[in-house]
């Protein structure tokens, strides 16, 4: 355990001692937050891990329903139909602070007629994956979102563990450890002062 | 998984012998035997893997080692058979009867992506009966007069209801009802009891399929009605009621597949059980082509059956290589005979 570098004086105990209390409750304060950290992480992977799921179903049956419609239409007339789509996506991404950090807030908007193509030559597997791509569109967003936050709050939870952990494991000790030995210090200059003054009384007496 | 079980509606008209299609009826036939059969498309469905998909293809036409060369293969089988069935082909309204429906799409694209804002690569066919430099000619000069009749109107009213509702779609809804016409007006003309029929028969089938789609897409009757074709058997009236009642008041020889699929409607919320079904139906009708002794109908039934069983080869090498379940192919897999 290393000390700290101060003159072994009462008035550093005292300094030592104020900066102990602001330690502990600075400590005390880093844990609440590192404990509301870890509880917002574990909600946030487990909604996570659901609409990825999710997501992954639907994006599944929508990729193997165009897969069907692309073979049986033909190619020509899949990247016909897909290039002349008049539909657009916005993506708005606004901040939201959560426990001081600053997380990105995303927002969809699909604008346009996904089913911009006739009937004739098209089939109702076109017309099923085109309309589950643009439900799945807000769900893939919403999973950026959240997988972004998972990020952010995943990185603050580990730079708050490694400051409580400083503050238990070597800040605290050290401040503790040093005011003992300063007042041990003390003590000793104490006692050869007294036993100084004894001597000096003895000798004059 | 439904499969047809009734019967099928054969042409009200007897054939006429037409002795001047004797060679290419006889070209025809022995090309017919060459098709895949059944069970041959059952063993690709039932194949484990890639190795055996593309073993049990080894055997016929579409010997290829990969899905890009299948591709590929499938795309000059379509070229090939076209051009084959145009130079057998000995009268224009017949020409045009084979290859009208790759004109009609490339005028869509074309036209399409003159009005489209951004800069799109055209994938047009290169098989139709127009040259595509003259479509694309007349489509981005204005040009019309050096089209055939027909295609200058059909063209001029898909720009003008586009002007007019300002979406694309309105253009392929436009065409596809003018290729529908166009059908109709050169059969008509052209005499031959069958190919009125197949249309009269394609356009009530389609005409229920869209009806099934348009519920799916939540639109409305004025879009229904916008979209239906003429030419068919079915009352337009019949259309505008809830699918239930449209299904249970249905009384021709195909209203079974309507009933046999509304289950899987219901359930998937998907009319891919009776676009299969009508597709079968459909295939069953041009199959009674097998009665002529000689005639052009032979040539038609062909040119239908070949790209059907192009398409059924890629949807099921390309859906077992993506790991699309066997029942989910199959469901599309219409099976002529």
């Amino acid at each position: 355990m290393a000390l700290i570098g101060v003159n072994p004086n009462r008035m550093e105990v005292l300094r030592l001692r104020k900066r102990l209390t602001l330690c502990q409750r600075g400590h005390r304060l880093l844990k609440q937050k590192q404990d509301e950290l870890m509880r917002i992480l574990y909600r946030l992977i487990d909604e996570a891990r659901h609409l990825r799921e999710e997501v992954e179903k639907e994006l599944t049956k929508a990729f193997r329903l165009f897969l069907l419609a692309e073979s049986t239409l033909g190619e020509n007339l899949i990247k016909n139909v897909i290039s002349f789509l008049q539909v657009e996506t916005h993506i708005e991404e606004q901040e939201k602070r959560l426990l001081n950090l600053r997380v990105p807030e995303l927002s969809v908007e699909i604008e346009g007629n996904i089913y911009n193509y006739g009937f004739l030559w098209t089939n109702s597997d076109l017309d099923n994956a085109l309309s589950l791509f643009s439900e799945v569109i807000p769900e893939l967003v919403k999973l950026c979102e959240i997988e972004r936050k998972l990020l952010i709050v995943a990185d603050e939870a580990e730079k708050t563990r490694r400051r409580v952990n400083a503050l238990e494991y070597i800040l605290i000790p050290d401040i503790e450890e040093t005011m003992k030995r300063i007042v041990m210090k003390l003590e000793e200059i104490e006692r050869a002062s007294r036993v100084r003054l004894m001597k000096v009384k003895e000798i004059v007496g | 998984m439904i499969r047809l079980k009734s019967t099928i509606r054969n042409p009200q008209s007897t054939f006429v012998e037409d002795k001047r299609y004797a060679y290419a009826t006889a070209y025809i036939r022995v090309l017919e035997n060459k098709l895949l059969s059944d069970q041959i498309m059952s063993q690709l469905l039932e194949a484990e893997d890639e190795e055996s998909l593309f073993r049990i293809l080894q055997g016929g036409e579409y010997g290829v080692g990969s899905v890009e060369a299948l591709e590929e293969k499938c795309r000059e089988e379509l070229i090939g058979v076209i051009s084959l069935v145009k130079q057998l082909s000995l009268e224009m309204p017949l020409t045009q009867l084979l290859t009208m429906k790759y004109d009609f799409y490339n005028f869509k694209v074309l036209l399409k992506a003159k009005y489209f804002s951004k800069d799109v690569e055209l994938h047009l066919f290169d098989c139709g009966n127009l040259d595509v430099k003259e479509i694309k000619y007349a489509v981005t000069e204005g040009k019309m007069r050096a089209l055939p009749e027909g295609f200058a109107d059909a063209v001029r009213k898909a720009e003008t209801e586009f002007e007019k509702t300002e979406e694309l779609s309105a253009i392929d809804v436009v065409l596809d009802r003018e290729f529908v016409n166009t059908f109709y007006r050169v059969s008509s003309e052209y005499g031959k009891r069958f190919f009125i029929e197949y249309l009269e028969l394609f356009a009530d089938l389609s005409n229920i399929k869209i009806f099934f789609r348009v519920h799916n897409q939540g639109k409305d009757r004025n879009f229904l009605e916008r979209v239906l074709f003429d030419h068919g058997s079915l009352d337009k009236k019949a259309f505008f009621k809830p699918v239930e009642e449209f299904a249970s008041g249905l009384h021709t020889d195909f209203s079974h597949l309507v009933r046999e699929s509304l289950d899987y409607w219901k359930t998937d919320g998907t009319s891919a059980g009776f676009e299969r079904l009508a597709d079968e139906y459909l295939f069953q009708f041009l199959k009674s082509t097998k009665h002529i002794v000689f005639g052009p109908e032979v040539l038609f039934a062909y040119l239908m059956i070949k790209e059907n069983e192009l398409k059924s080869i890629r949807t099921i090498v390309s859906g077992k290589i993506n790991g699309v379940p066997v029942d989910m192919i199959r469901e599309r897999i219409p099976l002529p005979s």
